[in-house]
C-alpha cells in the first residue's frame, strides 16, 4: 500500500512540475537512476535505439570485428559519437557543488530483435559535505526530440526525502517518476543515520 | 510395469562356454531361513522397548521412534527429537537392516547389523524439518505398514539458506534478501510458504522402502520454482544466470564408512570418480556430478544399501515423456550445452541420478525436478465450495482484526487459485518417489530388489570362486565384480579389454559386484546382455576381465578363478625376545612407468575397490629402486606380537621389505624376504627402545572409531592399532557419540602398554568441531552421552560437555579441533581474524557486502539479534585447548606465505590480462577463432578462404598478447620489488587467505580477548569461582597435535601426538585426573615424531617465572630414532623467532643450552623440524583430501562461487617430515607478577603492504623476523585467491533499491 501512495505522489509532483506536456510518441526509451553518495553521484544511463537504419548504422560502424557483438573495446569506440546522442537534452544539477565527471563506462548489447542497448554508468565526484542535505536536479531541453525519461532516484547513506519539495512518506524506496521534455525534477537528499556496527 | 527402462547393456553376441550342469550346486543360502517358511507381513509402530530395536553397530535408534518392519527388513524412523547421527532433524530414516532370524541378541538393543548412518529428503538443499510423525497404516490389516513425516523447511548448510528460500519458496525469500541488501543476515522466523511430507512405505515380502517425498504450496500466492523475482534480483548482484535452471530435489545418503559406496561406472572409486566428473565441467541449468542408475554400497558385515527412483510414468505418457519431465538427469540430457552437446553426453537413461559429493560417509543425489510453478492449495479441489468456508478453515482458530484480515485476504485469493487449478491445470503440490533399497551385503543383491520393483526380466547367474593357485573353492566375503562389456567395439576379443586413446580410457563399464558365500558359492541376477568378471580379493593381484554372455531364459553357471595370495607370519619381539604389540609396514617396488602422472594409473585399481598403494613421494627414476617404493600392505599385531597376513605375491625379481616399528621411541627393524605365490615367508623383527621421555606419557586426545559414521572401525582394531603405533593413552572422540575403549583394552590384553580416556567430538554441522574429556559414558543412551548441539551457541555447548565430566565441570578439557578447517573448523567459521585473533560476524565488518549477509553461516550458533536490532557474535573463548596439528595436514599449521617466485608468474598473468582488457582492437575470443582456423583449415590448404586474414589476426594478437607480456612483467615486478627473499603472508580483499593454526595461537598467547563471557554463558556457569576464571581476558590456550585417525591402517593413528607430564612411565597407572592437569598447566609437547623439551632456568614447559634482570638461561632438548632426522629448532619469544640453530643427534640426543636478555614479560615456545621423509614408518600425505569443502564446491561452482588461484594455495599432498613443538613457558620481567602480553598493534591485511607500527613490540603473524625489527609480512593480492564466494559490491543500500554499480555490473547478462 505504501508503495502504491509513493507513485500516486510522484505522479502529481511531476504532472505539478511539468510545463509542456508532450503527445510525441518515441522509439526509443531512457532511464536515469540517480544514486547519492557522500563523495560523488553515480547515474545509471540506460537508452534503447529500435531495431532500424540508424541501429543497423551503428553497428557497421562499431563492430568492427563483425562478429555481431560489441565488444569491450569497440563499445569504448562507439561511446564517443552514442554516449552524447543517449544523452541528449538532459541536464543534471547538483546545487552548491561542482561536479567532477570521471571517465564512464559503457556496455552495449544488439538485442535480438535489432535493438541496440546501452548501459552508462556515469561517476561525478563531489565535493564532500556536512550539511545534513543536498539536492540533485534533473532537466529535460525542451523540444521534440528530447526523449521522455524515467528517473529515479536512491541514495547510499542518503535517503530522498522529498521530490520538488514535497515531503514522501516512505524514504527507504527508491523513487520513480517520468519525466517528458520541458520538465525538471528536484530530489532533496538527506543524510541517513549511519547504523553503528559493533564487533 | 512396461519394460522400456533404457539400460546401458549391449545386444547379445556369442556366448561364452557355461557349465549349465553345475548350476544347481551355486545357490548359497542368504538369509537365515527360506522366503517360503516366512510369514509374509509388513507392520508399523512406536517403539516401546528396547527389544523392538534393530541394533548392529551404526544403530541409533531409542524407545518412542518408530519401527517399520516386514518379512524381509527392518527399519527405523526417527522421532521428533534432535537428530542422534550427524544431520540436523528428526524424522529420518537412522537404521536399517535385513530381517535376521535365531542370531542372538545384543544386550542393549536388537540383533541386527545396522551400519546405516541416516537418509533423508533433500529440496534443493532444503531438508524437512519435521513438526508431526503420524503413523497411517500399521500393516495391521495385511497391506503396507506407512509413517508419515510431516513438517516445514530446514536447513542443512545455513549459508544456503537464502538460496534455499529462492529455490524452494520455503519461506518468502523477498523478506530475506531486502534483509540482505541492508547486509544483514536473515530472518528466522518467517512463515513458511510449503510444507513437506515424506512417507515411508513398506509393503510385505520386499526388500526396499517406498519414500515419496512431496512439496505443497501453502500460501495464498501461486510460487515460482525457482522465484523468478528474487532470481533476477540475485542475477544482478551475483552476476549468477538462472535462465533455464529448474530446482532439482534429491536424497541425502548418509550410509556410513562401514558401508563402502559403489555407483555403476566409477565402481568403487567415488573420490577421482566424481573428481573427473567435476573436471569435465557442466554449465547450468545442469550440475557436475556423476550419473547413475543405483547408489550402492557392499559391505562384508552382510547388510548393504542402496538407492534408486521410481520410473512409473502417469497412464497418459510414455517413460521417456515422463523422465524427460521430472527426472533431473535425463531432462537435461534432451538438453544442449553450448557447444551442441547433450549435457550428460546423451547417454542417460530414465532413473538415471545425479550423485553430487561424497564426503564422510555422506552421499548426496539429485534425482528430481520440481515443477516450474505451484499453485496455492487452500482452495481445494472442489470447485464448488464455499470460499468463506475454505478461507475460516485456511486461517484456523484466531480471533480479532488481523484474522479478518487474513480470512479477507484468502477470499479474495480464492478465485485466482481456483483459476491457476481449474482453468490452468496447475497441481498445488509435487511429489517424487524414491526407494531404500536394502540388501545383504554386495551391490547385485541391491540390483535384485531394482530389477523386482521395475519389472525387468533377469536371469539368474550363479557359479564358485575358485583359487586358481590351489584348485580350491575361495570361501566367504571373496569379490567378484561384475562389467558391462565395453560398446565400441562388437570384437568379443576385445570387449573386455581396456585400451587408452588420446580422447578417453575404453574399458567395460564396472556394474555390479557379488561376494563369495561359504565354500566360494555366490548367486545374483542380470538382464540379459553381455559382461565380464573379475576378482579381487586382499593379498591377490586383480584378475584379468573374463567375457560371458547372460541370454534371456537361460540361467548361468561360471566359476571365476582368484589370483593366488601370498602370506607373511610375523613376530615382533623387544631386546629380551617378549612379544610386544608393533607395526608392520610391507614396502614393495614398482616397476618404472614413465607416462604416469599417479600411482593410481599402474599400481591399483581404486574403482575396482582396490585401496591406495601409498609410495615414497619421491620423484620416479628408472634403475633407482630407491624411488620407486610403495607400501603394500600395513598391519598391527597386538599383544601376542604375532600376526597371520596376506600380501600379494612378488612377480620376476622383485620382494619385499618387511619394516617392524612401535612409534617414534624405537627403532625400526628391516627384513627383506621374498613371497612366491600360494607360500608363507614367516619373519622376525626386534624392537629396541631408543628414546627416553621419562615422566611423560604419549597421546592421542583425537580418535574414531565404530561410533562414528565417518569411521565404522572395530573398537578391538582401533586399540590395537595404537598399541602397535606405541601410543600410551587414547582419548576416544567419535562424532557426538561417546565411545569407550577401556574394554577392548582389557579383552586385547594391551592394558600393559595403554590405557585410555572416554571423551567425545562434539560435531555441528558448519558452528566448529570439539572435544572433550574425561567424560562420563551413559551406557542407557543410544549415544552413549551425545546431545543436542543443533542451533546452540558454543558458549552453551561447552558448558554441557563440562557438565558431563567424568571428574568435573572444572576438570573437563574443552579442545578446540582443526579450527581453521573449511567449514568444520569453529575459527573459520567463526571469523576470527587470522592477524589479530578478534571475532567479527561477516556482515558487520567494514567491508561486508551482499554475498557476507546471504552466503555465510547463519542462526543463533553463530549470534544473537538484540532487540534494538544489533547483532553480538555467541563465540566463546572458554575453551582449554586447541588442536594446533591434525594429523598429515601440515597445510594447516602455518598462514600461507608465497615467495617471488610464486606469485610472479601469478601476477603476470593478472596484468597481461588486464593490459589485455585495455588493448584497443583486442578481442581474445577473435584471436581463438583465427588461430582455430589457421591450425584447422589452413592447416589442411594455406590458400583456403579466409586464412590470409586469419593470419593477419594472429598476427595481431601475438603483437598485443606479447606487448600485454612486456608490461605485465614490470608491472608485477614493480608490485613485487619490495619482497626481497622472503615470504609473505598472502590477503585476499581484507582476509587472511588459508589461514593456520600455529599463527593463530601465537596471536592468542600475545593478546587479551576482547571479552570474557556472553551473558547467557553467565547464567548456564552456576560455579561463581570458574565462571571468574573465565572471565579473564587473558587465556592460555594448550596447544595439542592428534591423528583425529578414522581408519586403522593407512591412517598412522598417534601422528601427530601429545607428551604431556604426568611424572611416571606407566600407562595403566594414569588417572583421568592426571591428564587433565597436565593439559591445564600447559605441560604438553606435540610432535609427529621428535621428542622435544625445553626448561627455562630450570623450569620446564608451562611454567611461569620471574626474571627481574631479564636473564634466562634455555635449555632444548631433542631425542628420537634413527628414522627420525631433525635438522634444527626456532625458538619463538611472543610471536617472532629469536634464535635459530641446527640440532644434530648423538646417541639419538642433542642438548643445547644458552642465555637470553628480554625486555618484558614474555612467553617462550620452541619449534624443531626436519628435512628427511619418515616413510615408510609415516606416510606421505599423497592422496589429496576431499572433504565438505570439495562437496559442497562442487555444487557451488556452477553458481558462480569458488574459484581461486592456481599456486596460491597450500600444498596438499607431500612426504611427512618431522615437526614439533613445545607449550610455552611464560616469563614476567616487569617484577609486577603478572603475565602481560604484547597486546600488541597487529599488521592488517588492507590496501597493499603493511608495516607493523614504528615502536610497537612485536607480535604474531610472520615468521623469520628478528625482534624489534619492522616488518612488511603480508600482501594484499588485486584479485582473489580465496575459495570463497566473493563478488565484490561497492556499496550497499537500504530497502529494495539496487545499486547502480551491481545493475550495471550484471547489465547484458540477464537478458
Amino acid at each position: 500500500m505504501r508503495r502504491a501512495l509513493t507513485t500516486i505522489t510522484l505522479a502529481a509532483i511531476v504532472a505539478s512540475t511539468s510545463t509542456l506536456a508532450s503527445a510525441h510518441e518515441f522509439p526509443q526509451e531512457r532511464s536515469v537512476i540517480v544514486q547519492m553518495h557522500d563523495d560523488r553521484v553515480e547515474l545509471l544511463l540506460v537508452h534503447k535505439e529500435p531495431a532500424g537504419e540508424r541501429a543497423d548504422l551503428f553497428m557497421m560502424r562499431v563492430d568492427l570485428d563483425k562478429d555481431g557483438k560489441i565488444s569491450s573495446a569497440e563499445a569504448k569506440q562507439a561511446g564517443g559519437f552514442w554516449l552524447p546522442y543517449a544523452l541528449s537534452g538532459l541536464s543534471f544539477e547538483v546545487p552548491n557543488n561542482t561536479p567532477r565527471a570521471r571517465e564512464p563506462e559503457l556496455k552495449f548489447q544488439r538485442l535480438e530483435n535489432g535493438d541496440i542497448a546501452m548501459a552508462a554508468l556515469l561517476t561525478y565526484d563531489l565535493d564532500e559535505t556536512s550539511k545534513p542535505s543536498r539536492s540533485f536536479r534533473v532537466m529535460l531541453s525542451r523540444g521534440d526530440a528530447t526523449i521522455p525519461t524515467t528517473t529515479s532516484f536512491q541514495g547510499t547513506g542518503w535517503d530522498v526525502v522529498a521530490l520538488a519539495d514535497r515531503a514522501l512518506s516512505d524514504t527507504s524506496r527508491p523513487v520513480a517518476a517520468k519525466l517528458h521534455a520541458g520538465q525538471e525534477l528536484t530530489a532533496t537528499f538527506e543524510r541517513a543515520t549511519a547504523r553503528k556496527k559493533t564487533k | 510395469m512396461e519394460k522400456t527402462w533404457r539400460w546401458r547393456a549391449t545386444g547379445l553376441a556369442t556366448t561364452t562356454a557355461i557349465a549349465l550342469g553345475m548350476a544347481a550346486l551355486a545357490a548359497g543360502p542368504q538369509v537365515s531361513c527360506s522366503d517360503s517358511e516366512r510369514q509374509q507381513f509388513a507392520r508399523a509402530q512406536r517403539i516401546t522397548a528396547n527389544t523392538q530395536l534393530i541394533g548392529g553397530p551404526s544403530a541409533r535408534g531409542e524407545v518412542g521412534d518408530y519401527l517399520m518392519e516386514n518379512d524381509q527388513v527392518r527399519v527405523i524412523v526417527q522421532d521428533l527429537s534432535y537428530n542422534r547421527g550427524s544431520g540436523l532433524f528428526g524424522g529420518s530414516l537412522i537404521d536399517a537392516d535385513v530381517t535376521r532370524i535365531g542370531s542372538e541378541s545384543d544386550l542393549l538393543a536388537g540383533n541386527g547389523h545396522d551400519s546405516f548412518g541416516e537418509m533423508f529428503p533433500a529440496f534443493f538443499l532444503e531438508v524437512v524439518d519435521p513438526q508431526e510423525i503420524a503413523l497411517v497404516q500399521d500393516g495391521k490389516d495385511g497391506e503396507a505398514a506407512v509413517i508419515e513425516v510431516r513438517g516445514k523447511g530446514g536447513e542443512f548448510v545455513t549459508m544456503a539458506r537464502l538460496l534455499n528460500q529462492v529455490m524452494i519458496n520455503s519461506y518468502d525469500a523477498q523478506k530475506n534478501l531486502n534483509r540482505a541488501l541492508k547486509v544483514e543476515p536473515p530472518r528466522l522466523d518467517l512463515e513458511p510458504q510449503v510444507d513437506f511430507t515424506v512417507r515411508y512405505t513398506l509393503e510385505p515380502d520386499t526388500r526396499h522402502i517406498r519414500v515419496d517425498s512431496t512439496l505443497r504450496n501453502i500460501s495464498l500466492k501461486k510460487l515460482e520454482f525457482p522465484n523468478k523475482s528474487v532470481v533476477s534480483l540475485l542475477t544482478g548482484a551475483l552476476g549468477i544466470d538462472l535462465g533455464d535452471f529448474s530446482v532439482p530435489s534429491g536424497h541425502v545418503l548418509g550410509f556410513g564408512k562401514l558401508n563402502s559406496p559403489f555407483l555403476p561406472g566409477i565402481g568403487y572409486d567415488l573420490q577421482f570418480g566424481l573428481e573427473d566428473a567435476y573436471k569435465r565441467g557442466v554449465n547450468l541449468p545442469a550440475l557436475p556430478g556423476h550419473t547413475t542408475p543405483i547408489v550402492a554400497t557392499s559391505s562384508k558385515e552382510g547388510i548393504s544399501y542402496g538407492y534408486a527412483i521410481d520410473v512409473t510414468p502417469r497412464e497418459t505418457e510414455s517413460l521417456e515423456e515422463f523422465a524427460a519431465r521430472e527426472h533431473f538427469v535425463y531432462s537435461k540430457d534432451q538438453l544442449m550445452d553450448a557447444d551442441g552437446q547433450p549435457f550428460y553426453g546423451g547417454n542417460s537413461a530414465p532413473g538415471d541420478m545425479l550423485f553430487l559429493f561424497y564426503a564422510s560417509g555422506f552421499g548426496g543425489v539429485f534425482t528430481h525436478q520440481l515443477p516450474e510453478e505451484l499453485a496455492p492449495s487452500f482452495c481445494g479441489t472442489d470447485a464448488t465450495a464455499d470460499a468463506e468456508a475454505i478461507c475460516a478453515a485456511y486461517v484456523g482458530a484466531c480471533t480479532g482484526e488481523e484474522c479478518t484480515e487474513q480470512i479477507d485476504d484468502c477470499v479474495t485469493a480464492y478465485p485466482k487459485c481456483r483459476g491457476q487449478i481449474d482453468e490452468d491445470g496447475l497441481a498445488s503440490e509435487y511429489t517424487y518417489t524414491s526407494y531404500l533399497l536394502i540388501g545383504d551385503g554386495d551391490v547385485s543383491s541391491l540390483w535384485d530388489e531394482l530389477y523386482k520393483i521395475r519389472g525387468v526380466d533377469v536371469q539368474q547367474v550363479k557359479g564358485r570362486m575358485i583359487d586358481t593357485n590351489s584348485g580350491q573353492p575361495a570361501g566367504q566375503g571373496e569379490t567378484l565384480l561384475i562389467y558391462q562389456a565395453r560398446t565400441d567395439t562388437t570384437d568379443a576379443s576385445t570387449q573386455c579389454t581396456e585400451e587408452i586413446t588420446d580422447e578417453a580410457k575404453l574399458e567395460p563399464y564396472i556394474y555390479s559386484q557379488v561376494y563369495s558365500k561359504e565354500g566360494g558359492f555366490f548367486t545374483l541376477t542380470l538382464p540379459a546382455g553381455t559382461y565380464c568378471y573379475r576378482t579381487r580379493s586382499t593379498g591377490r593381484h586383480l584378475s584379468d576381465y573374463v567375457r560371458f554372455e547372460v541370454v534371456e531364459g537361460k540361467d548361468l553357471y561360471i566359476e571365476p578363478g582368484l589370483m593366488p595370495a601370498g602370506h607373511i607370519d610375523a613376530y615382533a619381539v623387544d631386546e629380551a625376545g617378549n612379544p610386544l604389540p608393533a607395526r608392520v609396514t610391507i614396502v614393495g617396488t614398482h616397476d618404472y612407468f614413465p607416462d604416469a602422472e599417479s600411482p593410481r594409473d599402474f599400481l591399483f585399481d581404486l574403482k575396482a575397490g582396490e585401496r591406495w598403494r601409498i609410495t615414497d613421494f619421491v620423484p620416479d627414476v628408472e634403475g633407482d629402486p630407491s624411488t620407486l617404493q610403495y607400501i603394500e600392505q600395513l598391519v598391527y599385531m597386538g599383544a601376542s606380537g604375532h600376526k597371520n597376513f596376506k600380501v600379494r605375491p612378488n612377480t620376476g625379481e622383485q620382494t619385499y621389505k618387511v619394516y617392524f616399528s612401535r612409534g617414534p621411541e624405537y627403532e625400526a627393524d628391516v627384513r627383506e624376504v621374498t613371497v612366491k605365490p600360494g607360500q608363507t615367508v614367516r619373519v622376525v623383527g626386534q624392537l629396541v627402545r631408543s628414546v627416553d621421555t621419562t615422566g611423560y606419557l604419549s597421546g592421542d586426545f583425537h580418535l574414531h572409531a565404530r561410533g562414528s559414521i565417518d569411521s565404522g572401525l572395530d573398537y578391538n582394531t582401533r586399540v590395537i592399532s595404537l598399541a602397535g603405533e606405541g601410543l600410551e593413552v587414547a582419548v576416544s572422540s567419535d562424532h557426538n557419540y561417546v565411545s569407550d575403549f577401556a574394554p577392548y583394552i582389557q579383552a586385547n590384553d594391551l592394558q600393559l602398554y595403554m590405557n585410555s580416556v572416554i571423551g567425545l567430538e562434539l560435531t555441528t554441522f558448519e558452528a566448529g568441531h570439539f572435544n572433550a574429556f574425561p567424560l562420563e559414558y551413559d551406557v542407557e543412551l543410544a549415544n552413549r552421552g551425545s546431545f543436542q548441539w543443533q542451533e546452540q551457541p558454543p558458549g552453551l555447548i561447552f558448558e554441557e560437555l563440562r557438565q558431563r565430566g567424568e571428574v568435573s565441570a572444572d576438570d573437563t578439557i574443552i579442545q578446540v579441533n582443526h579450527p581453521r578447517d573449511t567449514i568444520l573448523g569453529y575459527f573459520s567459521q567463526h571469523n576470527v581474524d587470522p592477524l589479530d585473533g578478534t571475532v567479527t560476524l561477516p556482515f558487520l565488518t567494514d567491508d561486508a557486502g551482499l554475498t557476507d549477509a546471504i552466503a555465510t553461516a547463519n542462526g543463533p550458533a553463530f549470534y544473537e539479534e538484540t532487540e534494538d536490532g544489533e547483532f553480538e557474535a555467541t563465540f566463546s573463548w572458554n575453551f582449554d585447548a586447541i588442536e594446533i596439528f591434525n594429523g598429515k595436514r601440515m597445510e594447516l599449521l602455518r598462514h600461507f606465505r608465497a615467495d617471488r617466485a610464486t606469485l610472479e608468474p601469478v601476477y603476470i598473468d593478472y596484468y597481461k590480462q588486464v593490459a589485455l582488457d585495455d588493448t584497443d582492437g583486442y578481442n581474445a575470443s577473435s584471436c581463438e577463432r583465427a588461430r582455430t582456423k589457421l591450425a584447422g583449415d589452413c592447416a589442411a590448404d594455406a590458400a583456403a578462404d579466409g586464412c590470409d586474414d586469419a593470419r593477419t589476426k594472429d598476427g595481431e594478437c601475438a603483437a598485443a598478447e606479447a606487448a600485454a607480456e612486456a608490461t605485465a612483467t614490470q608491472q608485477a615486478n614493480a608490485h613485487l620489488a619490495v619482497l626481497g627473499d622472503g615470504k609473505v603472508i598472502v590477503c585476499d580483499a581484507n582476509e587472511v587467505a588459508h589461514p593456520g593454526h600455529l599463527d593463530d595461537w601465537y596471536n592468542m598467547l600475545n593478546n587479551e580477548r576482547p571479552f570474557g563471557t556472553r551473558p547467557y554463558e553467565d547464567l548456564a556457569i552456576q560455579d561463581a569461582e570458574r565462571l571468574e576464571r573465565y572471565k579473564q581476558l587473558y587465556k592460555r590456550y594448550t596447544a595439542t597435535g592428534n591423528s583425529d585417525s578414522h581408519r586403522a591402517e593407512f591412517d598412522d593413528p598417534g601422528y601427530p601426538r601429545n607428551y604431556f607430564w604426568v611424572g611416571h612411565d606407566d600407562p595403566a597407572r594414569m588417572t583421568p585426573q592426571e591428564l587433565t592437569d597436565a593439559i591445564k598447566s600447559h605441560h604438553n609437547i606435540v610432535t609427529n615424531g621428535p621428542f622435544v623439551t625445553m626448561t627455562i632456568n630450570g623450569e620446564p614447559i608451562g611454567s611461569e617465572l620471574t626474571a627481574t634482570d631479564g636473564d634466562v638461561e634455555i635449555e632444548l632438548t631433542v631425542r628420537e630414532p634413527t628414522w627420525i632426522v631433525t635438522n634444527r629448532y626456532r625458538l619463538i619469544a611472543n610471536g617472532e623467532v629469536v634464535k635459530e640453530g641446527t640440532i644434530a643427534t648423538e646417541d639419538h640426543e642433542w642438548k643445547e643450552k644458552f642465555s637470553l636478555t628480554i625486555n618484558r614479560d614474555t612467553w617462550f615456545v620452541v619449534e624443531v623440524e626436519g628435512d628427511q621423509s619418515m616413510f615408510p614408518m609415516l606416510a606421505p600425505a599423497e592422496i589429496p583430501p576431499f572433504d565438505l569443502q570439495s562437496a559442497i564446491g562442487s555444487l557451488a561452482g556452477p553458481f558462480g562461487f569458488g574459484g581461486g588461484v592456481e599456486g596460491l594455495e597450500p600444498e596438499l599432498t607431500f612426504q611427512v617430515t618431522p615437526f614439533a613443538f613445545t607449550n610455552p613457558i611464560w616469563v614476567v620481567q616487569d617484577g609486577d607478577g603478572v603475565f602481560s602480553p604484547p597486546n600488541n598493534a597487529q599488521a592488517v591485511c588492507k590496501d597493499g603492504l603493511i608495516e607493523v607500527p614504528e615502536g610497537t613490540v612485536p607480535g604474531a603473524a610472520v615468521a623469520g623476523q628478528k625482534l624489534g625489527d619492522k616488518r612488511l609480512d603480508a600482501l594484499n593480492m588485486p584479485f582473489p585467491v580465496h575459495n570463497h564466494h566473493d563478488k565484490p559490491v561497492t556499496s550497499r543500500i537500504k530497502g529494495e533499491m539496487h545499486d547502480v554499480r551491481i545493475i550495471f555490473e550484471a547489465w547484458g547478462h540477464s537478458h
